[in-house]
């Protein structure tokens, strides 16, 4: 497994890296990204330890996290925006282990692809202890010839009782020649748990486009305003900063050439 | 009467192979308010949606003609920016799309259409602030998406917001007055008749007599299977209120 590249955008804690392993230690909080250009404060790690009442608000963006595992103690959590733009083959897996009560996983996932990008997102999230919550958001756009294939599953272990989880894909396709897959799966191994799962695919909203151009606007931007507005619910949670700044030029390049085919 | 503003004229539209207007003839002149009642399904929505350029209505008769120019070659961008509006009876939610964005975005449009300058953001605040304040609206209304989560009066309210901020020639209200309260209502109401000019017009589709006591009005249509069945004064409301569309077609 390759070492990834580990950028402190804000250190509130300093990051301990054990044997390639992050650790958030108890009762900190920190926020990372990957993929911003700041040179000097690289450091390498590939999976991620969160310890009791930890906090990490995870942005990844430009580079793919690969395979990656993420453990989360006891009044933990775990906050990640990932965020894919442009013609890429990638194979993400990411799994995150809820071990502790009350912890938390919150994973927001955009991507955008064009050309004959083949992108797979897999996500599998783990409730092994009670009370925990989770949720996974992930959206996608396909453009161009590009293929997206999301399979987002949330198991929970017997023991985990009263685990709260929902998991959303909503996938836009803005091509007649791109496809997306998606897989919302649910594991459930007790009971007294709230579990939803929603997944969508389709075009753009053709109620939406007549209501914007009735306004005068034409059907260009009104398709790229509706296109805004279906990946603003990730990226308005995004810290400020250059990974915001550079995610949001990405799309906005992506959503210049998206409809080209 | 002054000259017409919109000339409609044997208009049949068809919608997923069912005809929905027959023979459809109308005329609203410059200036004046207009009024559209009818029973359910007798095309009153579809004849607003036509003539907003909503897709999928195929126009197999007739002709609109709208300040001397065929309407039905427009796109509906094109229709805004020549001064049709289109009050939906059933707004659109956008989630994610700001309103003091898309309100810009429009207004924007609808401007440099006319050969206007673009409002930056701060004179658009100023000027869409201004419209707030006719509809008693706050200001954090902007900051929402648009109509997401709205109820059904803020749904109503907002696209009379919108008829302000694009000041069209010809605005077509479908139902606007239906979930309004009594002071809302009035206050739609107050928006028109300070709206009205020789040069702007009002098309108002209604099932109640209410927001018409508050109007002057200067001509009544009623809908019937796809057509103008009759027209005239504010009289054929009375009419209707008492006997019932039945009653009114029987004396026909």
């Amino acid at each position: 497994m390759s070492t990834r590249q580990l950028k402190t955008q804000q250190k509130i804690a300093q990051p301990t890296i054990k044997k390639g392993v992050l650790v958030v230690p108890k009762n900190s909080r920190m926020e990372l990204t990957e993929g911003a250009e700041r040179p000097n404060q690289d450091q390498e790690y590939e999976d991620i330890v969160i310890e009791t009442g930890g906090r990490l608000l995870h942005t990844v963006y430009k580079t793919p996290y690969k395979s990656r595992s993420v453990a989360i103690a006891a009044n933990a959590s775990y906050e990640l925006r990932c965020l894919t733009v442009g013609e890429q083959q990638i194979v993400n897996n990411l799994t995150v282990e809820l071990k502790g009560e009350r912890a938390e996983a919150h994973i927001f996932i955009l991507t955008a692809t064009s050309g004959t990008s083949k992108l797979q997102e897999r996500i599998h999230i783990i409730h092994r202890a009670p009370n925990c919550t989770s949720t996974v958001l992930h959206r996608a756009f396909a453009s161009h010839e590009s293929t997206v294939d999301f399979t987002g599953t949330i198991s929970i272990a017997p023991q985990a009782k009263k685990s709260n989880a929902k998991l959303t894909s909503n996938g836009l396709l803005l091509s007649p020649h791109a496809l997306i897959r998606t897989r919302p799966e649910f594991e459930i191994l007790t009971s007294d748990v709230g579990c939803r799962h929603g997944a969508t695919i389709g075009e753009l909203d053709e109620a939406a486009l007549f209501y914007m151009t009735s306004r005068g606007i034409d059907l260009m931007q009104a398709k790229r305003l509706l296109t805004v507005a279906f990946a603003k619910e990730i990226l308005t949670g995004m810290p400020e900063g250059p990974a915001k700044n550079e995610s949001t030029a990405a799309l906005d390049y992506f959503l210049d050439h998206a409809y080209a085919v | 009467m002054s000259a017409p503003l919109l000339s409609i004229n044997n208009l049949t539209v068809v919608k997923d192979e069912v005809p929905i207007l027959s023979g459809c003839s109308l005329t609203v002149p410059k200036g004046e308010v207009h009024v559209i009642v009818g029973q359910n399904g007798s095309g009153k929505s579809t004849l607003a949606a036509t003539l907003a350029g909503k897709p999928g209505y195929q126009i197999t008769q007739g002709s609109i003609n709208y300040l001397g120019k065929d309407l039905l070659t427009m796109t509906p961008e094109v229709r805004a920016g020549e001064g049709i509006f289109l009050a939906f009876q059933y707004p659109v939610e956008i989630p994610g799309l700001s309103m003091i964005e898309f309100l810009r975005a429009s207004t924007n449009a609808v401007r440099g259409y006319r050969g206007e300058a673009s409002l930056e953001p701060l004179p658009f605040l100023d000027y869409v602030r201004s419209k707030l304040k006719v509809l008693k609206l706050g200001e954090q209304f902007l900051e929402r998406s648009v109509n997401d989560g709205f109820s059904g009066g803020e749904k109503k309210r907002n696209e009379i917001l919108q008829l302000l901020l694009l000041e069209p020639r010809l605005a077509i209200l479908d139902e606007t007055d239906s979930g309004l309260d009594a002071d809302a209502l009035r206050t739609v109401a107050q928006v028109i008749q300070e709206l009205r000019s020789p040069e702007e017009s009002f098309l108002i589709i209604t099932h109640y007599a209410k927001l018409l006591s508050c109007l002057t009005v200067n001509r009544v249509h009623v809908m019937h299977q796809g057509k103008i069945a009759c027209s005239g004064g504010t009289e054929i409301i009375t009419d209707i209120e008492r006997h019932g569309y039945a009653g009114l077609f029987a004396s026909l």
